[in-house]
């Protein structure tokens, strides 16, 4: 390992820099420090994606904006480890299923939040964040 | 030019779908990609402290470097396998991650203060080499490279709380 050239690693550097510049712009994702943890708000909508995916899940939901307007949605949900001991799976949602959650709202008030519960058109529910 | 098709080619292989949706790999992966940068972290960090003149008297500078670099270089190697299979698992997300975008940059940076400094820092080093205090530029490699991996451990843990 001590005879790779110093210079090689430094232009493999600069490549992967270089190109990392021309990727895309980042999509809307949040920390959760961004949600406002003392509210608790329903948002009842039509499922459009849900992502059973590392370090999070997401559900994507077609719902009134906080404008008004119909919108699209980002739920965030905890890691697919936990959503799995709590009964989720990665079908759990199907694109056009109805659901009401409650979820705590982004503190600066945009289209997301962290899920808490949520009920689906069959009568049964399913929690995430239950504090 | 543009690496999305690239990217979103990566995302889609199987491994890198086994990563983001299964419950075991991405822990696991993650585990041993925080322990590898803890070991070049670590490793690299006593080489820099030696340099600045802090440290890691007991030897001369160049044998301490000449115990130190193979061991952060394996270490490196498994923190890059272990770093691209997260990547993949989301590549297009993570690469336009600006936390993500600023550890590759610190990276590069070290790698650069590195290369220097083996390549220029190091031709007269026969004549301070036992010395507690390193010449000047030797002290200053130290501490950029000291600067730079700090910014990476720390970019690095900000993914998280931008993606």
């Amino acid at each position: 390992m001590k005879r790779v050239r110093p210079g090689g690693l430094a232009a493999l550097c600069a490549l992967l820099v270089n190109g990392l510049m021309f990727a895309a712009p980042a999509s809307a994702h949040h920390s959760a420090a961004m949600f406002d943890h003392a509210k608790v708000v329903p948002l009842a909508g039509t499922v459009k994606e849900f992502k059973w995916m590392n370090p999070h899940g997401w559900i994507q939901v077609i719902a009134p904006g906080p404008a008004g307007k119909t919108t699209e949605w980002s739920i965030e949900c905890s890691s697919i480890n936990i959503l799995a001991r709590k009964g989720w799976t990665s079908t759990t949602f199907k694109p056009g299923d109805k659901i009401n959650l409650t979820m705590h709202p982004m503190k600066d008030g945009s289209a997301a939040g962290f899920v808490l519960k949520v009920d689906l058109q069959d009568g049964h529910s399913l929690s995430d964040h239950d504090y | 030019m543009t690496l999305q098709p690239l990217l979103a080619a990566l995302e889609a292989q199987p491994f890198a779908q086994a990563i983001r949706e299964g419950t075991f790999l991405f822990p696991a992966i993650e585990c041993v990609h925080v322990l590898a940068v803890v070991i070049v972290v670590g490793v690299v960090f006593l080489m820099d402290l030696r340099l600045l003149g802090g440290r890691a008297h007991s030897a001369s500078l160049r044998r301490l470097l000449a115990d130190a670099v193979p061991c952060a270089w394996t270490a490196f190697a498994v923190a890059l396998v272990t770093g691209f299979l997260l990547f993949s698992s989301s590549a297009t997300t993570y690469a336009a991650n600006p936390a993500f975008q600023l550890k590759f940059v610190a990276m590069a940076a070290a790698g650069l203060n590195m290369a220097l400094f083996h390549g220029l820092g190091l031709k007269d080093a026969a004549t301070w080499d036992a010395a507690a205090k390193p010449p000047r530029s030797a002290r200053i490699a130290g501490l950029v490279s000291l600067a730079c991996w700090v910014v990476v451990v720390a970019s690095g843990r900000w993914i998280g709380f931008l993606a």
